[in-house]
């Protein structure tokens, strides 16, 4: 199949007082679909969003609200024509309250999840949608010539470096988040791999090689890239713990080693209101646990977005709840997600809620197989990858990692 | 700590448990509790940090207990005292086989996903849920005589945990 004749649709709701109405947009064709009432919405979305926040329940596959969404008031949120015969690719862009409501995991006509008949991409916004895919080095590619076969069959290979780490700031040994980004790199030319901790410079045992995935590697890879070519990347991946702030969601960030308590990485400049100032690279805010096996510190979304930038095509953030965040001013979903979408990466990989470390492995195994190996579009990879894990998995592990910004 | 292999048991070891494990294993509890109480009141979940603080006062104050805001925002902000408290709920709680079972492959479960301890405030949350089901009509049949002389037991250790 070639991907310039990938057939692609764009669903942009608007929730209003009485309805929830949405534009389906699809080549040339535009039009406007009625959907659900907002007032039979509002509480079974907030119910929703609590039951996927209650971990101990997400764990344990206890979401009777997320299976009553998928087979029921979750499909007054699709046209019933896109639930009938999905398109290859659907691009949502949510509203309101439908941000953060998992439509990939509500079924179709043929009772499968729709993002395991298509591949979605979520995002915020249509002029955040518009950048990423102004952005996207994989668009600059030629689409009439760039096949992939569904059968697998590679046609296209690219060389893409990736900058990876994976720590468990809880574990004692046995790293199991180190072990799964060195897994994940596997997938790329080892040429162009940096990955953190280094499996060739640590000592014996791998520790403390762990030290190594820090704060100063990342903002290091989002912020030195320009002036140091060896920092870009077209894929970052992180596995690493999340902490969501539920209060200020600016603070929520991923759980990196500390080499020491209170390590200054270095000062910086930053320029605000046309002056200069220096910082010092310090966490803003301490990490939430104590008696951990290794220093821990934050990575906050704050501090990415004080200072950092990306062109990095690829940002996969295997963190609990690393998608998920309260909708802002001016409808803008708070999230880590978010933020390396404004930071100018094109696609973020994230979960919607806590995930599961085996199964999100898996998921993205699949992923970039299809996409790396298989040479498929990103949405079509991650619907593979849904689709797989489906026939092991319920949708609280299947569905919890997403695809935002562009889908290509 | 975060693959789907054997542990330790935490009952053997409650005391010398991490806090983030203390936090973990008063998640599991919450949880059993929870889904042990579906369909009553008292299972009501996700209570605001503002109206649980209120609604704690309340329920320890019917106990019998001093439960002024001071005592309240100890429970809920100070970390020695959560986790005395969220480790004698615990520890109750788990005198019966059934539940110690059913918070154990919770508490196994949460130990395999990507995110830390839940906070200070889910001791005070368990606190809240266990004075709830206290009250829960033994005609329910959602709980045994063993569940509420744990707790009144709990009640005992509370009384001097909080002084």
């Amino acid at each position: 199949m070639r991907v310039a004749d990938v057939s692609a649709s764009g669903i942009i709701y608007s929730v209003h007082q009485e309805r929830v109405s949405a534009l389906v947009v699809s080549g040339d064709d535009r039009r406007a679909v009625r959907l659900g009432l907002t007032p039979d919405l509002v509480g079974a979305a907030d119910e929703l969003r609590a039951e996927l926040t209650r971990t101990v329940d997400v764990a344990m596959g206890r979401v009777p609200l997320l299976r009553e969404f998928m087979r029921g008031w979750g499909r007054m949120l699709l046209p019933p024509d896109i639930l009938a015969s999905p398109p290859d690719v659907l691009v949502i862009v949510p509203n309101a309250l439908i941000h953060d409501l998992p439509l990939h995991l509500v079924l179709t006509d043929a009772g499968r999840p729709l993002g395991a008949e298509c591949g979605i991409a979520y995002c915020s916004g249509m002029t955040l949608f518009a950048s990423c895919t102004r952005r996207n080095p994989a668009r600059s590619l030629d689409l009439a010539a760039w096949r992939f076969d569904e059968d697998g069959a590679q046609v296209l290979r690219r060389q893409l470096a990736l900058r990876a780490g994976g720590v468990d700031v809880l574990a004692a040994k046995d790293d199991k988040f180190a072990a799964l980004a060195a897994d994940l790199a596997g997938y790329f030319d080892d040429e162009r791999v940096t990955l953190v901790p280094d499996p060739n410079r640590g000592l014996p045992g791998g520790w403390p090689t762990r030290t190594q995935v820090h704060r100063g590697f990342f903002t290091a890879v989002f912020r030195g890239y320009e002036e140091s070519p060896d920092l870009r990347a077209d894929v970052v991946c992180i596995v690493a713990h999340g902490d969501l702030d539920q209060e200020r969601h600016q603070l929520s960030g991923l759980l990196l080693a500390a080499p020491q308590p209170g390590f200054i990485h270095g000062t910086e400049q930053f320029y605000l209101a046309g002056k200069t100032y220096l910082r010092t690279d310090m966490p803003l805010r301490i990490a939430p646990i104590v008696a951990t096996a290794a220093s821990a510190e934050v990575l906050t979304a704050a501090e990415l977005e004080l200072t950092g930038s990306s062109d990095a095509e690829l940002v996969c953030l295997l963190g609990c709840s690393a998608g998920s965040g309260r909708v802002l001013q001016a409808d803008e979903p708070a999230s880590m997600a978010e933020s390396f979408l404004r930071l100018g990466t094109a696609s973020v990989i994230a979960p919607m809620w806590d995930s599961h470390v085996s199964a999100c492995g898996e998921w993205m195994r699949c992923f970039l197989r299809a996409w790396i190996s298989d040479g498929k579009p990103k949405a079509i990879a991650a619907r593979d990858a849904t689709s797989l894990l489906m026939n092991d998995y319920g949708p609280e592990r299947a569905g919890v990692l997403t695809l935002r910004g562009d889908w290509l | 700590m975060n693959d789907d292999g054997p542990h330790a048991d935490p009952w053997d070891q409650l005391d010398e448990l991490t806090d983030s494990e203390v936090h973990a294993l008063a998640e599991a509890t919450l949880s059993v509790l929870r889904e042990e109480a579906a369909g009553t009141t008292a299972a009501d979940a996700d209570i605001p940090p503002r109206l649980l603080r209120e609604q704690l006062a309340a329920a320890l104050t019917d106990e019998g207990l001093r439960a002024d805001g001071a005592v309240v925002n100890q429970i809920a902000s100070d970390g020695e005292v959560a986790r005395k408290v969220s480790l004698a709920i615990v520890a109750s709680i788990g005198r019966d086989t059934q539940f110690r079972q059913q918070i154990q492959e919770a508490y196994e479960a949460r130990r395999a996903m990507m995110v830390v301890d839940g906070g200070l405030l889910i001791g005070a949350a368990l606190l809240l849920l266990v004075t709830k089901l206290k009250r829960v009509q033994v005609e329910k049949g959602k709980f045994d005589v063993q569940f509420y002389q744990a707790t009144d037991t709990l009640i005992e250790r509370l009384r001097r945990i909080l002084g």
